[in-house]
């Protein structure tokens, strides 16, 4: 078997090959994960902004929330609700907090699953978190809006959360706009986290509109399947 | 980057590129469903790192290693039950593939992930040892020994394929 064979065998297999999908769905994933990537490390960086006092923070009526006017000008996209997930927060307004650089690393990372082989309809979960953060990380716990949490600890930082149930009333998923409540708004399971040293002090908590602390502990990596990605 | 930036130069750029993309993660997978189901994955990632990747113009690079590492078994990831993926077993004009290549489909997608990973980036790529190794992140003598055993597999494995099997 020679390598021209290899080339060609695979070639041959490929005659059948189906049209693509849309592109769209791609570009309204990609879209909304930099959207939830912002939210999760946008307080952070709207902490580092009034220290130098750059940007003006804004005290938002009725709870500890702060958001910040985009100094630069270059927020592309506006602000969307974060989350339905309780919270003693209120919600980033429209077109507010959007200071930050769309490759900076997450303060948290995640996914949610649909947790059922072959049915169309399945209010199961699978949420999944995998990441590297600073060695000191020893323990991570999640917390998610059904009121299941998870505790692991990590290896050198590195750590996997796994959690599987059943959706909230009324949440559902669908293809187009990923895990909605029964008025179709974009809600999430992701209730909170926390970062725990070696000797079971916390290190920080962060909640879904809330990621202050984790600011010294951010993910590493951009991308955790990239061989270079390592504790 | 705005956002209508950001969305023109990237549909433009997978639309250009897609196709080869595709055939790289059906090379890996075997199947066009998961293939497409890898990509898209990459494709979303891609999206999320596109002003960095693209000020760096290494997309390719990156959708590869973002496919390669997505891990070949996306049976896990969502929506793979929801999508409506279209069947194309009715179209005709395409001539199938042989028992050969079936054969040949079988045997590869039997080969242990390293493997496969290493035969798709030498053979389908045309990569060199050392950057199928740099590609991987492992060294390029487990390159050589890993495309040593599945050439030897796939060989043995065409081999008793080809052999007419005896009836009991």
């Amino acid at each position: 078997m020679t390598d021209l064979d290899i080339h060609d065998r695979l070639e041959r297999l490929m005659t059948d090959e189906p049209p693509h999908r849309p592109l769209d769905a791609v570009v309204a994933a990609g879209a909304g994960k930099v959207r939830r990537r912002r939210l999760a490390s946008g307080v952070a960086a709207v902490a580092a902004v009034a220290v130098v006092g750059v940007g003006a923070s804004l005290a938002m009526p009725g709870g500890s929330n702060r958001a910040v006017q985009d100094p630069s000008g270059v927020a592309d996209q506006a602000s969307s609700a974060p989350s339905t997930a309780p919270s003693p927060t209120p919600s980033l307004e429209p077109g507010m907090g959007q200071t930050l650089d769309p490759d900076a690393r997450a303060g948290y990372s995640y996914g949610i699953y649909q947790n059922c082989a072959g049915a169309l309809e399945c209010n199961k979960y699978r949420f999944e978190s995998h990441a590297i953060r600073d060695a000191v990380v020893a323990a991570v716990e999640f917390r998610l809006t059904d009121g299941t949490s998870k505790r692991v600890r990590t290896h050198q930082g590195e750590y996997r959360v796994v959690m599987t149930g059943i959706l909230p009333a009324g949440e559902r998923f669908t293809q187009d706009s990923g895990l909605v409540d029964a008025q179709g708004n974009d809600v999430d399971l992701f209730a909170g986290l926390t970062l725990f040293a070696a000797d079971g002090s916390v290190l920080a908590t962060a909640t879904a509109t809330d990621s202050d602390q984790l600011d010294p502990y951010l993910e590493k990596c951009d991308l955790i399947d990239d061989p270079t990605c390592k504790p | 980057m705005r956002k209508a930036q950001r969305d023109a130069a990237f549909t433009e750029y997978v639309a250009a590129r897609r196709t080869e993309l595709r055939r790289f993660a059906f090379a890996l997978c075997g199947n066009w469903d998961r293939g497409e189901d890898v990509l898209q994955n990459a494709l979303v990632k891609l999206y999320v790192a596109w002003p960095r990747v693209e000020r760096a113009r290494n997309q390719d690079a990156y959708v590869r290693r973002v496919i390669l590492h997505a891990g070949i078994d996306e049976s896990r990831r969502p929506w793979r039950r929801e999508t409506a993926v279209p069947t194309f077993l009715d179209i005709e004009e395409s001539p199938a593939p042989g028992a050969d290549d079936q054969d040949f489909a079988a045997a590869l997608a039997a080969l242990p992930e390293m493997q496969r990973k290493v035969v798709v980036l030498r053979h389908w790529l045309d990569l060199s040892v050392e950057q199928t190794a740099a590609e991987l992140g492992i060294a390029s003598g487990t390159v050589k020994a890993h495309h040593h055993r599945a050439m030897a597999r796939l060989r043995e494995s065409l081999i008793h394929e080809s052999e007419p099997r005896s009836t009991p």
